[in-house]
């Protein structure tokens, strides 16, 4: 067994040994291929070109180089695609070594448009080692059509003379003069014979030298240019403000057609003057070119002291309404201002105008009758080439005065620390001053001792003791004691009562022997049971003799009760320690003899 | 003026043993008397940061001043109406009427005991703080409590522990009233004490609830001040969240729920969002300090 096992496994690592050590890499080789999905195409039409790439060997895949798109005049539209394929195989020799063998496939594809016209080929190669492979066809594309112009032309409100194919661009000035900061409205319109269905701004124009605002586009349109007939599209309509003086240039828009057109327009040119330096008025901002009036209001014309009020000042007009530059405004006499709250309200129509408002809170400081003074601001009228002046009205506010109304605090933020002595003088009057004893009175336990918890189960408890006490009365009736020991309970009850009115009798004998003789009475009667209701004294001593009760507590107990009988019926007069001895015998029988022991002993 | 008294106290052998007994217990008496009387009034650190801060004042320095009475504060915090007013009539002064609120209605609080000097220059103040904050707001655009109403009153003054006692004595009396009613009513009309109970039980229950209420209410969104000038509210819990709005220093908010360092407040017209917690002063928690 041993010696088969070892010659199998010298058999698999000899058959091993042979592979790995015949094993060869074949050499690097490389090929290129190139095609054009056209052979002609127009200006502003995207083509595609496709590079493959195949490789074989071990190393690093070989890019392939180019020609030089931007010299040929052709943009790229946007990154190239790539596809890779690959795959190895392996091919045993017969009395060669055996060979394994990769290959790699790599496809570019290119999405080219031509800016110009002209024929161009494209040559292609890639770099293995140090050898050059390039492909063994080169492909050579005719472009057709006119090139983009580059020149700016002076921009204008005049439309096209005459027809440019199938698609083209065309850009409209309102003006072809311009001030500094003055208003021109920019324009841009495709035109086309044929429904292209996707058409999309691709590359806006360049307003570099402008502020620029957007405004509403137009309505489409048909127009014949030249006896062609043309769809005109609104593609772009702005404000345009421009910012320094000269020839400026807006630069060519450029809009595609699907993914595989593009359609560029021309760039225009524009002169812009200077402002006049001629009666320039002393306070002008270069931001106020237009045509602006002003407004003043206040939304009360009656406003106690101290009161706030809302003053809103309102500049409306044509221009640039949102750099507007109000100017320095007036010092108010008796009134305190705050920053105003500042609101643009934009109305684009033909022309970007609107309302510039500015709110101020506005606070009077005395009573009497206050002039908010006009407000002034330059502008310069590009119309009239002039520099004019908008003034709004004074406003009157009647200001009612109020001792009880403190005069609002200097500012509503932090005082800077300079103004504090300025400012405590003003707040003395106002704020209640510091009390300042020379100990501080103080409480000794900050919180109370009541806290939610306690209360509310202080809450709960008191109707919860009252539904107890009632619920345990209920319960003592219903389980409580029998009839005897009622009744027993009762005569205790009945006993004390007359005890204590004994006692309260003794001292002036009012009710003391009627008491004394009910308390003997009833004693006399318990001890005797029922046979001894209604029988006469004698009778009944004699019946208690019978029951066990001594002589001589049956001896005191007459005799007892003869002194009632005689005090009741005025027989004999007693004095208070007579009663108190009396009461003193009566309760000697009621704790401590035979009387009161049970029936039953 | 002691010395010849003492000595002659001390010396022996004058009157009988009872009457020099006597004369000892009464000077001991006196001693315990005395160090009894003077322990309250003897000045300690809180009074020394008190006058401190009070010096400050008259002289005009309110930083210091406000330091000061902070220093004190935090000796024996939340246990003076009277520091709670300086402090906060201090930084009324300083135009910080955040904190100012903060501390006049602290001063104002049921559990802080003011005296009624204290309590009349707390409302007083508080009021003139309040315009300001209301002109603040209005320059500012920033969002500010409604002024108090009769509801916030009352809601404040049935929320004192002193309703609750009411309440709850109201309650119990009923509670023996009717116990005791057979006892009593052999001796007082039936009537009346029908009456007494009626009174009672509508005060326990009347009082009872109103004060419940209240206190139901604070414990579920307590109140706090707006401390900064300018309290930006954000949509979330953190200062890359959106800001809401502004809320103007000063303003009474309630605060509805917490997280991380942050609480979610509410304004009184239903504006909520989140704030920092350390802007934020609840009225019924520990006294805040600026230092």
């Amino acid at each position: 067994m041993r010696t088969r096992r070892g010659f199998v496994t010298g058999l698999v690592a000899a058959c091993a040994a042979s592979l790995v050590s015949g094993l060869a890499r074949a050499a690097d080789r490389a090929s290129v291929a190139t095609e054009l999905d056209r052979l002609s195409v127009e200006v502003g039409e995207a083509f595609e070109f496709t590079v493959q790439v195949e490789y074989e060997g071990g190393g690093e895949m070989p890019e392939p180089v180019l020609p030089n798109f931007a010299e040929m005049g052709l943009t790229l539209a946007g990154p190239p695609s790539m596809f890779r394929s690959s795959g190895s195989s392996v091919s045993f020799g017969t009395g060669r070594n055996t060979v394994m063998q990769s290959r790699t496939i790599q496809t570019y594809s290119y999405t080219l448009i031509p800016s110009k016209p002209g024929r161009f080929s494209f040559p292609v190669h890639v770099m293995v080692g140090s050898g050059k492979v390039a492909a063994p066809r080169t492909p050579v594309l005719e472009v057709t059509g006119t090139a983009a112009v580059a020149e700016p032309i002076p921009g204008g409100v005049g439309g096209p003379t005459e027809a440019q194919g199938d698609l083209f661009l065309w850009t409209r000035l309102d003006k072809s003069r311009v001030y500094v900061g003055e208003q021109l409205v920019y324009t841009l319109e495709v035109y086309e014979r044929l429904p292209f269905p996707n058409i999309q701004l691709r590359a806006l124009p360049g307003f570099q030298d402008f502020w620029s605002e957007e405004l509403p586009e137009g309505d489409q349109r048909t127009e014949t240019v030249a006896g062609v007939p043309y769809r005109v599209h609104p593609g772009l309509r702005r404000g345009l403000f421009p910012q320094r003086a000269g020839s400026l240039t807006i630069t060519a828009a450029e809009v595609g057609v699907g993914m595989r057109r593009r359609v560029r327009g021309r760039p225009t040119s524009i002169e812009v003057l200077p402002l006049p330096v001629e009666d320039r008025p002393a306070d002008f901002s270069a931001n106020n070119v237009g045509l602006y009036t002003i407004e003043a209001a206040v939304d009360r014309a009656k406003v106690k002291q101290g009161a706030p009020f809302t003053l809103t000042l309102t500049i409306s007009g044509t221009g640039n309404i949102r750099v507007i530059d109000p100017g320095a405004w007036p010092e108010l006499d008796g009134m305190r201002r705050y920053d105003p709250k500042v609101e643009t309200r934009t109305a684009v129509g033909m022309r970007l105008g609107g309302d510039r408002i500015y709110q101020f809170l506005i606070i009077p400081e005395r009573a009497g009758t206050l002039t908010i003074p006009p407000h002034r601001f330059s502008f310069f009228d590009p119309a009239t080439a002039k520099y004019q002046t908008a003034t709004s009205k004074p406003i009157e506010v009647v200001v009612l005065a109020d001792a009880a109304a403190p005069a609002p605090s200097p500012a509503p933020e932090p005082a800077p620390v300079a103004a504090k002595g300025a400012a405590k003088s003003d707040e003395d009057g106002l704020l209640a001053p510091l009390i300042t004893p020379d100990t501080l009175p103080r409480v000794t336990n900050d919180g109370s001792w009541l806290t939610p918890g306690r209360f509310a189960a202080g809450m709960v408890l008191a109707p919860a003791v009252l539904v107890a006490a009632t619920g345990g009365r209920a319960l003592w009736r219903r389980f409580g004691p029998d009839e005897a020991s009622r009744a027993s309970a009762a005569r205790a009850a009945r006993q004390r009562e007359l005890v204590a009115q004994a006692e309260r009798g003794v001292a002036t004998g009012e009710g003391f022997y009627p008491a004394l003789a009910q308390l003997l009475q009833a004693l006399a009667l318990a001890r005797a049971g029922a046979q001894g209701q209604g029988l006469p004294r004698r009778a009944l001593l004699d019946l208690l003799a019978r029951r066990g009760v001594t002589a001589p507590d049956l001896e005191r107990l007459g005799r007892l009760l003869d002194r009632c009988d005689a005090a009741r019926f005025g027989a004999a007069s007693e004095g208070p320690g007579e009663r108190k001895a009396a009461l003193d015998d009566g309760l000697a029988l009621l704790r401590r003899s035979s009387l009161t022991a049970p029936e039953g002993a | 003026m002691m010395r010849p008294m003492q000595r002659r106290w001390m010396q022996p052998g004058r009157g009988s043993p009872r009457a020099q007994r006597g004369r000892r217990g009464w000077q001991l008496a006196l001693v315990v008397l005395a160090a009894l009387v003077s322990a309250p009034a003897r000045a300690d650190v809180v009074d020394e940061a008190f006058v401190r801060g009070n010096r400050a004042a008259e002289a005009g320095d309110l930083k210091a001043a406000v330091q000061a009475y902070e220093e004190a504060e935090r000796l024996s915090p939340g246990t003076s109406a009277l520091l709670s007013f300086n402090l906060g009539t201090a930084y009324a002064q300083l135009g910080e009427v955040g904190m100012a609120t903060y501390h006049l209605r602290r001063a104002l609080r049921a559990q802080a005991q003011a005296s009624a000097e204290v309590a009349a220059a707390a409302q007083r103040n508080l009021g003139v703080v309040r315009q300001r904050i209301e002109v603040a707001a209005l320059a500012n655009g920033a969002q500010t409590d409604r002024p108090e109403t009769w509801r916030d009153a009352l809601l404040a003054a049935v929320g004192a522990p002193g309703f609750g006692w009411l309440a709850l004595v109201a309650g119990w009396l009923a509670l023996v009233v009717v116990l005791l009613r057979g006892r009593l009513g052999g001796r007082a009309p039936g009537g009346v004490v029908g009456s007494v109970i009626g009174v009672l039980v509508a005060a326990y229950l009347v009082l009872g609830g109103l004060h419940g209420y209240a206190v139901r209410a604070e414990s579920e969104a307590p109140q706090a001040i707006a401390l900064p000038t300018k309290l930006e509210v954000r949509e979330g819990p953190g200062n890359h969240r959106k800001v809401l709005f502004v809320v103007q220093g000063g303003s009474r908010v309630r605060i509805v729920d917490r997280g991380s360092g942050w609480l979610r407040i509410r304004l009184p017209d239903g504006l909520e969002g989140w704030a920092p917690q350390a802007d934020l002063g609840e009225l019924a928690g520990a006294a805040r300090t600026r230092s």
